[in-house]
């Protein structure tokens, strides 16, 4: 039931990408959202002991994705490839704000968390919370997980889980969302566009 | 009879040279630019991936089977593929490389995965494992961290 809800809402999320992409090919290469629309809240604790809140981020390009820290092909990838496109970015990639929620609040603590991306960027923000309370962010933002126990190890399991990224404008309004393996030079292009156009 | 006896050597070294060439063409798999994503050991439960192109130049079909490595506790050869708008990842028993073909392990498909990594992989650094082909058997590689 859950995994058909999500795969519902991947599904009209991207009817609405695909129509919004149409319009406004030019500008994004990835999927974008026209109009745009604001980004829902989130309450989470920070890997910088504060609170998570993505009103806290207004006037920076928030790059805000899921995964956890024992995945080793798809998160590492994600977050490899946005520190380099802050790295690429140059000056402007001061303002690109990089939010990574876990989807495995059991095993990743804050202090793992901050640990684990500051192996990719240091600036970089983590998010965690209670189940209930990371079950809502994802909720808002349609990301759906499965977890999964590895056979023969009764301690290890998995989260499969959605590796899209979504680009916030400076305004708070989400406007773009990028599929897991686009390539670094196009995440540049995406980031740009909203870095030097502020709504 | 030291000229036969030296011919006759030569003979059996040119054989031996011409047979060991067909049989390292036919079974030779080459691991083309094998490289680590960067990780940290995260006190030994930190994870991470290695990736190449498995290159089959012979006649016959081969497969990795597996992977070797004390970079990590344990190293599997697994597969991410994208289901219910999700990644999701799983083991495979063997990555088949056709003969004249080359397989890609790639950030979001195949990936060797080390698991509960020994110690931090840093940029600049090298990782050596083991990968076990069915035919080929066991082949030593050298991989970047990147």
């Amino acid at each position: 039931m859950l995994s058909y809800r999500g795969l519902r809402r991947s599904l009209v999320l991207l009817a609405v990408l695909l129509c919004a992409g149409f319009a406004q090919g030019e500008e994004l290469r990835s999927g974008s959202f026209k109009p745009a629309r604001a980004a829902p809240e989130v309450g989470l604790r920070a890997t910088d002991g504060s609170d998570l809140q993505i009103a806290r981020y207004r006037g920076k390009v928030i790059a805000l994705s899921f995964g956890y820290t024992y995945c080793p092909d798809v998160c590492p990838t994600t977050l490899f490839n946005l520190a380099q496109t802050r790295e690429k970015l140059g000056a402007l990639g001061k303002d690109l704000q990089v939010v990574y929620i876990t989807v495995d609040p059991e095993r990743d603590s804050l202090e793992r968390l901050k640990k684990y991306l500051g192996g990719f960027d240091p600036t970089f923000i983590g998010g965690s919370g209670t189940p209930e309370q990371l079950a809502a962010a994802r909720k808002a933002y349609g990301i759906t997980i499965s977890r999964e126990n590895v056979p023969g190890n009764p301690t290890a399991y998995w989260v499969h889980h959605s590796a899209f990224v979504y680009l916030i404008d400076r305004a708070g309004n989400i406007r773009a969302l990028l599929p897991f393996g686009i390539t670094i030079d196009d995440m540049v292009h995406d980031a740009r566009v909203l870095l030097e156009n502020p709504s | 009879m030291t000229r036969r006896s030296s011919l006759r050597a030569f003979a059996w070294v040119a054989l031996l040279v011409v047979a060991g060439g067909a049989a390292a063409a036919d079974a030779t798999i080459r691991i083309d630019g094998a490289w680590a994503r960067r990780a940290l050991m995260l006190d030994g439960s930190g994870t991470g991936a290695v990736y190449a192109a498995l290159v089959n130049p012979g006649g016959a079909a081969d497969a990795l089977l597996a992977a070797e490595s004390d970079i990590a506790k344990s190293v599997e050869v697994h597969e991410t593929f994208q289901d219910q708008g999700m990644a999701k990842m799983r083991p495979v028993k063997r990555i088949d490389v056709p003969p004249g073909k080359t397989v890609e392990l790639k950030p979001g498909g195949y990936h060797i995965m080390l698991i509960g990594l020994t110690r931090d992989l840093k940029p600049g650094e090298t990782v050596q494992l083991t990968l076990v082909f069915q035919h080929a058997g066991k082949i030593p590689v050298t991989a970047q961290v990147k």
